[in-house]
This record gives structure tokens, sequence and C-alpha cells, in this order.
């Protein structure tokens, strides 16, 4: 269970503060489809980052399973992040001088796992996306579509129980963004807690539950946190 | 996959810009390497000369410098040969192992070589003005030692200025290096500069300029180069004692229109060159590390900035601080690496091409600086990399991964 309570995120801008959030408090299930939405400069990219563990908050408390990941060291942060998120972004973050496969068996370096079975494995995540064919491809070399499934098949490759999704239908037609979202949805029936930052309200409508930002502070959270498909209907209508 | 296998990757997708940051590097290292062979081997030529020599007073043209040393029997300035004989005729004492010279540049087998003229032992012996002159290619043993007692002459000992008998005029002497290259033993016939002449010998190794000479019957190069009774110098050897007893300055009075010089002057002055050098290169070495420093540190800031997304990513999928600094830091090394193994092979060809050009000296190359080249150009690869690395680990991922 992830637990947010009273996050803040100031950035020093010149002489200004801004904040970025400004005193968010939410919880996530696990297991649960959660959609963001809100204006740009809404604060969404900041919290997923701050979520992820990227990003010092200047103040709240970040939790995973009673575990404040600020409060751990520096190295047992890093290791949060390749065990229990895995981030998509809308510009994919392809490492551009690696082939597909190499670029998806950088988490299993990375995590020191799997040694000498990389390839192995991150051919079977390519599979999985219907890129088994493009394995020796680099990220210039293939569609917008593609590249967005390399990078899936990257995000998945230390099986992570958190999956935390930067606008990542933002470059893709409706068809890919319906391929994507099909993706999230098999991923989050195996049990994956899924957050979505979409500027799309019909994207939105993917999860569970939805809450939008403004100016850094949530605006409405619809539903109570509770799994249902009468509150999908009731975020679709709002 | 690892971090090695990543890090070359990353290298070698942009060749051209690794080379150009490598070549300060190879460049400083070749430099360096270059100038220390040509050092090393001219204090070296320097002691092998002190040590064989027979000869320690030197006879030279007026106008030829002291430093002139190595090159002194090359120049176009010549004196008569009949200044042998003004010193035989002398009766000044001390005067011993006589030996005129005039050297050309001659086409050997094709190929430019220095071409020395000698008179060998046999004429003077049969000129009655030199007979009479006494036992002038007596080493006078224990010349410097007190009355009484003998110093030890090893019978063995290869003394490259040891008189040569007998060299008629059609024949030739060649240096052990130059037979070598050649291919070309004892008998065989050698053309230079048109002319046909009989190997008469091969001289023993000396370690010395010799080694890469054809020499001749004086008669012969001052024919061949339009200098008949002309030499460029005379090597003699001065007993100790009467060096010291005004022997120079004799020489001196006897010979107004020539240089006498003691090759202790001759050493010093070719000592003076080299400390120059190493000067210089001390010098050169604290300007190329700091070119070659910034150059190494210039391309990891580059470096460091251009892939500040990868960096990102590599955070975002569970990179520690710890990677980041081994990744960048193993990028600093290869250039080390790579830029000290070229620039100690390209310094090493500087040295073996410019050697005998600049300084008269045979360059070879030696293998253990390699060594010293490469943990040169690693750390200053390493240390140039500190500041850029620090700031690779302290990139924001948040910031860097949200830029478009
Ligand atoms: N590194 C930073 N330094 C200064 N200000 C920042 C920084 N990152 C974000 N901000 C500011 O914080 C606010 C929230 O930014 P954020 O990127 O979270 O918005 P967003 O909701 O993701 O917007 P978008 O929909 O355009 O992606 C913005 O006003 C932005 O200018
Ligand atoms: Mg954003």
């Amino acid at each position: 269970m992830i637990r947010i309570e009273n996050l803040t995120r100031a950035f020093a801008v010149g002489r200004e503060t801004i904040k970025a959030l400004d005193g968010v408090s939410f919880e996530v299930q696990k297991g649960e489809y959660l959609t963001v939405t809100g204006p740009s400069g809404s604060g969404k990219s900041t919290l997923l980052m701050t979520l992820g563990g990227l990003s010092h908050p200047t103040s709240g408390r970040v939790m995973f399973d009673g575990v404040d990941i600020y409060r751990q060291t520096p190295p047992a942060l890093a290791q949060f992040r390749t065990k229990t998120i895995g981030f998509v972004f809308q510009q994919f973050h392809l490492v551009p001088y690696l082939t597909a496969w190499e670029n998806v068996a950088l988490p299993l370096m990375l995590n020191g796992s799997g040694r000498g079975k990389h390839k192995d494995i991150a051919v079977g995540l390519l599979r999985r996306v219907d890129l088994s064919s493009r394995l020796n491809h680099k990220p210039s070399q293939l569609s917008v579509g593609q590249q967005q499934r390399v990078a899936m098949a990257r995000t998945l490759a230390n099986n992570p129980s958190v999956i935390l999704a930067d606008e990542p239908t933002g470059s893709l037609d409706p068809s890919l963004t319906a391929d994507l979202l099909s993706l999230l949805a098999d991923l989050n029936h195996e049990g994956k807690t899924i957050i979505l930052v979409t500027h799309s309200n019909e994207v939105a409508t993917a999860g569970d539950r939805h809450i939008s930002l403004r100016d850094g502070r949530i605006q409405e959270v619809p539903g109570s946190g509770t799994t249902s498909n009468l509150e999908r209907v009731g975020v679709r209508s709002s | 996959m690892n971090v090695i296998k990543v890090v070359l990757k990353e290298l070698t997708e942009r060749k051209n810009q690794l080379m150009t940051s490598l070549l300060a590097i190879v460049m400083g290292i070749a430099v360096i390497v270059a100038i220390r062979s040509i050092t090393y081997y001219s204090e070296k030529a320097i002691a092998l000369e002190m040590d064989a020599l027979g000869a320690n007073v030197l006879i030279l043209p007026k106008g030829v410098t002291v430093d002139d040393y190595y090159r002194a029997d090359l120049t176009d300035e010549t004196m008569p040969e009949t200044y042998v004989d003004d010193i035989l005729t002398s009766g000044l004492q001390g005067v011993d192992n006589m030996s005129p010279k005039l050297s050309m540049t001659a086409l050997v087998s094709g190929k430019e070589t220095i071409v020395t003229g000698i008179r060998p032992k046999q004429e003077f012996l049969a000129k009655p003005v030199w007979e009479t002159a006494g036992n002038i290619f007596e080493t006078p043993v224990g010349c410097a030692a007190p009355a009484g007692t003998t110093a030890p002459k090893d019978p063995n000992a290869v003394d490259r200025r040891t008189p040569i008998d007998v060299l008629p005029e059609d024949g030739v002497l060649l240096g052990n290096d130059l037979a070598t290259r050649l291919g070309v033993t004892q008998g065989a016939t050698l053309a230079v500069n048109g002319e046909t002449f009989q190997v008469a010998g091969i001289l023993p190794m000396s370690g010395t300029v010799d080694d890469g000479r054809v020499f001749a019957h004086l008669t012969v190069v001052q024919r061949m180069s339009d200098r008949p009774g002309r030499i460029n110098a005379i090597e003699m050897m001065g007993c100790c004692q009467e060096i010291s007893k005004d022997l120079i300055g004799g020489l001196n009075r006897r010979l107004p229109d020539a240089k006498v010089v003691t090759i202790k002057q001759v050493v010093s002055a070719q000592q003076r060159t080299n400390n120059m050098m190493r000067n210089f290169s001390l010098v050169f070495l604290v300007i190329i590390l700091l070119v070659g420093g910034a150059s190494i540190a210039n391309y990891m800031f580059a470096n460091v900035y251009e892939r500040r997304r990868e960096v990102g990513i590599l955070v975002a999928l569970g990179a520690g601080r710890g990677l980041i600094q081994r990744i960048f830091l193993l990028k600093a090394l290869i250039l080390g690496v790579v830029g000290g193994i070229f620039g100690y092979l390209a310094g090493t060809i500087l040295a073996v091409v410019l050697g005998p050009r600049l300084a008269g000296i045979a360059v070879s190359p030696r293998v253990d600086w390699l060594l010293y080249s490469v943990l040169l150009s690693v750390g200053l690869s390493l240390v140039a990399a500190i500041v850029p690395v620090y700031r690779a680990t302290k990139l924001d991922p948040s910031v860097t991964l949200q830029e478009v």
C-alpha cells in the first residue's frame, strides 16, 4: 500500500519559490489503477517522480508498506527503485546507442540478476510486446509505437510491483494508445499497481480511480479508493 | 550485458568526437616519449663515446662549434691534411693515435649514407715523416699512472679507435648496423656513388654513430667529394699528463686556423644540450599535462552533459551514485589507456625517425616506457575526469528526464 502524507515540493526559481506540490495526501491500494489529470504545470510529473523515489520532497512523506522511502540510505532507495518501481515516460527515454534487447536488459544489469541470461530474458519480454523481430534495432531504427513497446518491455524487466506512467500515450496515435492501455490493463490484472498521468480525459477513464491536480493540490478524489465499475462510470461522467 | 560493454558502445557511437578528444592526449604523450627517447639515447651515446673513445683530443676547422661534435666531420668546412704532418713534426709530447678524417654523404646501395675516409695504419708507417715521429700507434700504457705502476690493459677490449691496419683504396669497411641492414658480408661488393668497392670487413658493434657508416680510404673520399688534400677532423690521443701540461695550448699555437678541443669539452657541450632537452621536456610535460588534461576534461564535461538523460534513466532504473561514477570513470580510464598506447607508439615512431636526423643518434623503441606512458595518460585522464564525474553524480534525474 502507498500512502502519501502532506507532500510538498518547492522549487526555488531565482528569488521566487514555486510550489509544484502543495500539501498532497492520498492512498493507493495494492493492485489499484489510479489515473491523474490536471492542467500543464499542476504538478503531475513532480508527484510521479516523488512517488518513485527520484525527487526528495520538501516536506511530507511517501510511505510504501509502512516505510518512509526517503528516510532510507541512498543505496536502499536505489534498490527500492530497481525492485518496486517501473517508470514509463512519454519520451520513452531509450538509450540511443543500445539495441532494443540491450535497452530491455539494462535493468537486469543494474539489478545484478539473471547474469548470463540477460539476452534470453530480454527476448522473452520483447516477445510479450510483439517485438521479437526487432531485437538488434537501435531506437532510431524503430517506429514510435515500437519504441514505446521497447520502453514497456524495459519497465517490466525487473518485474516491478508499481508502474508509474507519465503521459505514456502522449506521443501515440489512437490505435497505439488503445494497445498500450490494454497492456497496462493486463498488467493491472496481474496484480500490478498502476498510477497513470495523462492529459486526456478519455485515457483517464482507464483506471479504477481518478484524481485531478491543480496548482499542486488535489481537486477532487472521486470514490473512496475501492475498486468498482460503478466508480469508473462515475469518473467518466464527471 | 555489463557496464564495460555499455561504456564501449557509448564511446564508439561517436567516433569522430572520440578521436578528436584523444588527439590531444596522444600527441602530448607522443611528444614526451619522443623527446625522452632521443635524450636517453643521446646520453647513452655520450657514455659510450667516452668509454670507447681512444681519442680525447679533437682538432676541428675553426668555424665548427663544439656543439656540432656529432656532425663535426659532416660539415662542409675543411682544413688541410698537412696539419697531421705539422703536429708530428712539431715535437709536441704526448701525441698518439692520430686519425685524420673526411666525411661525405653518398648513395650506398641507393640510400644516403655517411662515408668517412680514414688513413689505415700501414700508410702512416710507410711515411718516413711519421715513422720518425715514433710510436704513434702505441697506446702508452699507464700514461696517467704515477711512475713505477702499470695500469692494467685488457687485451680483449674492443677499442673502436684501434687503428685499422690495412685498407686498400678499393676497399670499404662497414659499420655493424649498416652491414646488417644491407645484408652484406665480408668480400661482397658495394656501390658507393656508382663506384664499386669490395667490403674488406665489418666493424664490431660500437653503439655509436660509427655503426651506421661506411669507412673508405681517405684518399678515395677526398677524390669522390672533390676535396683533395682536405680533412674535416683529426681525432687523436693526447696523453693525460701532457694534456694538463699545455698540450692543447701547444697545438693551438701550432695550428692557428684550427680549433683544438678536448673530449671533455665536447662531452660537456653535448651534456648541456641534453640538459636543455631535459628541461625542455619538463616544460613540455607541464604544458602537455595541462593541454591534454583540459582536452579530456572538456570531453568529459560535454559527455556528461550530452548523456544527462541516460544518467537520469539509469538512476530511474535503480542505478546508485556509485554506478554513475564508475561509468564515467571507466570512460576516462579507457581514454587514458588508449591515449597512452597510441601516444607511446606515435612518440616512438617519431623518435626512431627523427633521432638520427635531429641528433645523429639511432633510437630503438623502449618497450618498458609503454607502461609509463599508459600510467601517465591514465592518471591524467582520471584527474581530469574528477569534476565532470562529480557533476554527473549531481544530476537530478527528475529534471533531466523531464527535458524534451
Ligand atoms: N526542476 C524544476 N525547477 C523549477 N521548477 C520546476 C521544476 N520542475 C517543475 N517545476 C515547476 O513545478 C510545476 C509543476 O511541474 P510539473 O512538471 O510537475 O507539471 P506537470 O503537471 O507535469 O505539467 P505538464 O502537464 O506540462 O507535464 C511547474 O510550475 C514547473 O514550472
Ligand atoms: Mg509533466
